[in-house]
């Protein structure tokens, strides 16, 4: 028995040594010739859809500020950790990025648990945060260090009430949503400023993301009522299952919904099952400035793909390090000089949006337009 | 109203006809070997992306393509056994520790999947996507009608294994009590390996009318393994026919369910479901009482 | 700098001590496999977060948290007496979903997915616990009242009368026992504790949504208890110990960024084979599960 309880206290100790070793070893300072800036976001499961994609764009555009010499001299280094999109793995990576790494930035999280979860953690230790993805409302109000690039959906949302209701006199909607942080609080986002206009949400169907797809009876039961438009908030990529559904079920609504559904990909997927007559309300930016196709060229050339998931809540990520590219220039690696930079951010134009920071360090993005995909291209018009 | 009930109807069969090509290969493995094999599920997502893979990458011929995969599938699947599941065997684990080995594989190979191919939605794109076939008020696509009629099939084709042919009753006797099996020169190991090699190859038979029908995304199989073994205890666990009855009896049940409660539950009712029947029919619709009472 | 990390690492690990001890009375020591463990965790989680955030005290929070849970526990107890082995642990795995989809679908209650965010630090008796260092004291004072009161329960009378109804139900019937009351304490009392572990785990990560209670959850909590082995309690420390941390030195492997978080998990799935293909008795276990 004893030499059996040896052999377990011994591999316990390998376990710590090699715990203490590794972390010494690496957090042995590099030098001063390096900005350490931490990553957090889902690199894992389902909603890695983004999060892998985010980490992308923050790698393209941390070469590219490397290459052209860094920020006075300093190189960017970025450390990522994967928060899986769940509040413990989000806790123990943030702690790790600042307690053992000793980043003073963090860019992330990205997906609303995350930055929830570690919004507290930056705070206490005046780390500077800028999250993607992270939409449920009011995460962001009691912290003054953390900032996201996701955008309120209210502002979305009235918008997509306002054209649905006067220029397409939609009044009946159904809804159909994910049950997501993400996409819920778009959801009831909507349904609230659709009924704040006057209009009427016949019914609203959830389903669980990422484990569903089919959509049948959910869909069985909108068509039966009847609606003159179906609102679909969806999370990843269950939106091309869900317009081959209805094109199979012969359900003829008008489409809308977020950004996620509405979109390329959905079109390109599904066989353009996705209507000219589908439509929601993007941030627009002019491609005269070409910012964005540039992106697109820049990313396909290093990684070989599309632009996963939507090129803006992913492409904000690489927006997000130009904007604290400029911030760092500013106020070199002081936090609190960091934060006010941002809080003092306005119309900065990035390749996927122009930026304003609100006082609770949500974004207030500018350039609303109606977006449709038209033979799998984005058309934009000005809303009325 | 009542054609939306029949349009229920045929949701609630189609969905079954997919548990029931999943609930069938699983409840085989699961009889015979007496463990629950989770990685299954993994195995019939990894087919599906090989089959991708071969077809909508490489552009092979689909009808090679669906018999690579399948045969892959069947691969994959005494690999697993061969690899994991006898050394356990070996050391004569209980069949606890070979679930938590089915789970941590089913992680290991949707992380390879996640790795190989990337988050993204695939599609395989052999059949074009169009508006169903209209029938009594209800909506069907062929590819549908071919599922259901698929499972059905198979659920005979399993029937008349399992009885008639001779590795089929060799199944049975090792499933019904191995130490006899053996005694009369059964080998059970070779049992349990052809249990996985048929089962996997059901799988893979699952996995190409699955990805046809919904898409790939690389956490497919987890989904696909709760509401397939669902069905296969509802069914009755150990007997593959009652596995597809379960899964029909599940599939309906849900579509109707969530006709009355809140759509938000869907996942919910199968579990329900499941419970009730372990409560007052542990044996399931056709399994044999066992050891489920005492 | 570091011992920040290596505090937050140990909060951790104390709470799923108490998560892991708790299951092991059930399991280890009563034989019932109770799947459905996860679930009771987040009642307690969720119970005490709704009461901290609607004003009640945290220490009468985390009582109720407990009670709350263990309430469900008898109450899982009833319709799943006559079920063994692997029908008992398939029923109580459909009770963790079932819990989860509550959680999810009962919004005007849990927020749904939506979460609750800022859940207060605990405060007792006017003494705040919002550092982690007094949070890691917290947890490691309620871990070894946790301890100390299983282990009584083990080593009375009454645990033996535990432990003879996991071997043999039947006989423990003959001679008298109500088994069915046995049963429903042990699975009580074993969600009571989940119910704490619960609260703290709601106090110190200050944010809960669905998603952290699931059945994926469920898988480590489980490993440790087989691992570490069956009744025994220092095994299940141990496994506590070693798979908590496991994941934390392959942080430090320096993964290419396009593949960190899949090859994390392959790696950790391999070391779970491999430890159970090696070690597939668990490491102190005294007894064999059916």
């Amino acid at each position: 028995m004893m030499k059996k309880q040896n052999k377990i206290y011994l591999g316990i100790g390998i376990v710590a040594v090699v715990l203490i070793a590794t972390i010494a070893m690496f957090s042995v300072p590099k030098g001063e010739e390096t900005i350490k800036i931490g990553f957090m976001g889902p690199l894992s499961g389902g909603p890695s859809l983004w999060g892998q994609g985010s980490l992308n764009m923050i790698n393209l555009a941390v070469d590219e500020i490397n290459q052209q010499g860094g920020i006075d001299g300093k190189k960017l280094v970025i450390i990522p950790e994967d928060g899986k999109c769940q509040s413990e793995p989000a806790a123990t990576s943030a702690q790790k990025l600042i307690n053992v790494d000793g980043v003073k930035f963090i860019l992330g999280g990205h997906c609303s648990p995350e930055t929830a979860v570690i919004a507290p953690i930056l705070e206490e230790n005046n780390v500077f945060g800028l999250a993607g993805v992270s939409t449920a409302t009011g995460i962001l109000d009691d912290y003054d260090y953390m900032f996201r690039t996701s955008p309120s959906n209210m502002d979305q949302a009235t918008l997509i009430s306002k054209v649905a209701l006067e220029k397409y006199n939609l009044d009946k909607i159904a809804v159909l949503t994910a049950s997501t942080a993400f996409t819920k609080s778009i959801a009831n986002d909507f349904i609230t400023s659709f009924e704040d206009q006057g209009g009427e949400i016949i019914t609203t169907e959830e389903y669980i993301w990422p484990d569903t797809s089919d959509f049948k009876t959910h869909l069985t039961k909108i068509k039966d009522l009847n609606p003159d438009a179906i609102f679909v908030s969806s999370q990843g990529t269950e939106g091309v299952q869900i317009v081959k559904q209805m094109k199979e079920l012969d359900i003829d609504a008008v489409l809308t919904g977020n950004t996620v559904f509405i979109h390329k990909k959905t079109y390109a997927k599904s066989d353009g099952a996705l209507p000219e007559t589908a439509f929601t309300v993007a941030p627009y930016v002019d491609p005269a400035t070409e910012k964005a196709s540039q992106l697109i060229n820049k990313y396909k050339t290093r990684y070989g793909e599309e632009v996963p998931y939507n090129l803006f809540f992913v492409g904000a990520a690489y927006d997000g390090v130009y904007m604290l590219k400029d911030a760092l220039i500013n106020c070199g690696e002081d936090t609190k000089c960091v934060k006010d930079y941002f809080s003092n951010i306005e119309n900065w134009q990035g390749a996927t949006a122009t930026y304003s920071f609100d006082v609770n360090g949500d974004p207030i993005l500018k350039n609303w337009r109606e977006l449709r995909i038209v033979n799998g291209k984005e058309v934009f018009e000005p809303i009325p | 109203m009542s054609s939306i009930a029949f349009q229920l109807l045929i949701n609630g069969l189609i969905a079954g006809a997919i548990y029931a090509l999943v609930a069938s290969g699983f409840s085989l493995i699961y009889s015979t070997n007496k463990f629950i094999h989770f990685a299954h599920g993994a195995v019939i997502a990894f087919s599906a992306y090989v089959l991708y893979f071969l077809f909508s990458v490489l552009g092979i011929n689909f009808g090679f393509s669906i018999v690579l995969a399948i045969v892959f599938a069947s691969l994959l699947g005494y690999l697993l056994d061969f690899i994991v599941y006898k050394q356990l065997r070996k050391k004569k684990t209980s069949s606890v520790i070979l679930l938590i080995a089915s789970v941590g594989l089913l992680i290991l190979l949707e992380s390879l999947i996640l790795l190989l191919f990337g988050a993204d939605v695939k599609t395989i794109g052999f059949i074009e996507v169009s508006k169903g076939m209209e029938f009594l008020g209800a909506i069907i696509t062929p590819l549908q009608l071919f599922i259901i009629i698929s499972s059905l099939i198979l659920l005979a084709g399993l029937f008349l294994f399992m009885k008639k042919t001779k590795l089929g009753k060799a199944m049975r006797a090792v499933s019904d009590n191995k130490d006899v099996a053996e005694i009369v020169g059964i080998s059970s190991e070779k049992i349990y390996s052809w249990s996985f090699i048929i089962g996997s190859a059901v799988a893979g038979i699952a996995a190409i009318l699955i990805a046809l029908e919904q898409n790939l995304e690389p956490t497919m199989g987890t989904n696909l393994m709760i509401k397939g073994f669902a069905a296969a205890i509802i069914g009755g666990i150990g007997s593959v026919h009652g596995a597809v009855l379960g899964a029909f009896l599940l599939g309906i049940v849900e579509n109707f369910g969530i006709w009355y409660l809140p759509s938000g539950y869907k996942d919910a009712i199968a579990f329900v479901l499941l419970f009730v029947f372990l409560l007052f029919r542990p044996q399931g619709i056709l399994g044999i009482k066992r050891r489920a009472e005492k | 700098m570091i011992e920040a990390y290596f505090i937050h690492l140990a909060i951790l690990v104390g709470i799923y001590l108490i998560l892991a001890l708790s299951l092991q009375l059930a399991l280890g020591y009563t034989g019932l496999i109770n799947l459905g463990h996860i679930a009771f965790f987040a009642i307690g989680a969720y119970t005490s977060a709704l009461l901290t955030l609607n004003g009640i005290p945290f220490i009468i929070a985390i009582i109720l948290a407990g009670i709350v849970s263990a309430f469900f526990g008898f109450l899982l107890s009833i319709p799943t007496n006559k079920l063994k082995g692997d029908y008992l642990a398939l029923a109580t795995l459909a009770f963790t979903f079932v819990v989860y989809a509550i959680t999810l679908n009962w919004t005007s209650l849990t927020r749904g997915p939506l979460g609750l965010p800022g859940i207060p630090k605990p405060s007792i008796l006017g003494l705040s616990f919002s550092s982690n260092l007094s949070f890691l004291i917290l947890t490691l004072i309620i871990f070894l009242a946790v301890y100390f009161i299983i282990k009584r329960i083990i080593d009375s009378p009454f645990g033996k009368v535990l432990e003879a109804t996991r071997d043999n139900e039947l006989a423990t019937k003959v001679l008298g026992k109500n088994t069915f009351k046995i049963k429903s304490i042990a699975l009580g009392t074993s969600a009571f504790f989940a119910g704490i572990a619960g609260s703290l785990y709601a106090h110190y990560i200050t944010y809960i949504d669905p998603s952290s209670f699931t059945i994926m959850q469920l898988i480590p909590i489980l490993c440790i208890v087989i691992i570490g082995g069956l009744a025994s309690l220092k095994g299940t420390i141990i496994a506590t110990i070693i798979l908590i941390l496991l994941p934390e030195p392959l942080r430090f492997i320096g993964f290419p960024s396009s593949v960190v978080g899949p090859m994390r998990q392959i790696i950790y799935a391999l070391i779970l084979l491999l430890i159970l293909i090696y070690k597939p008795k668990g490491f102190f276990g005294k007894v064999e599960l059916e």
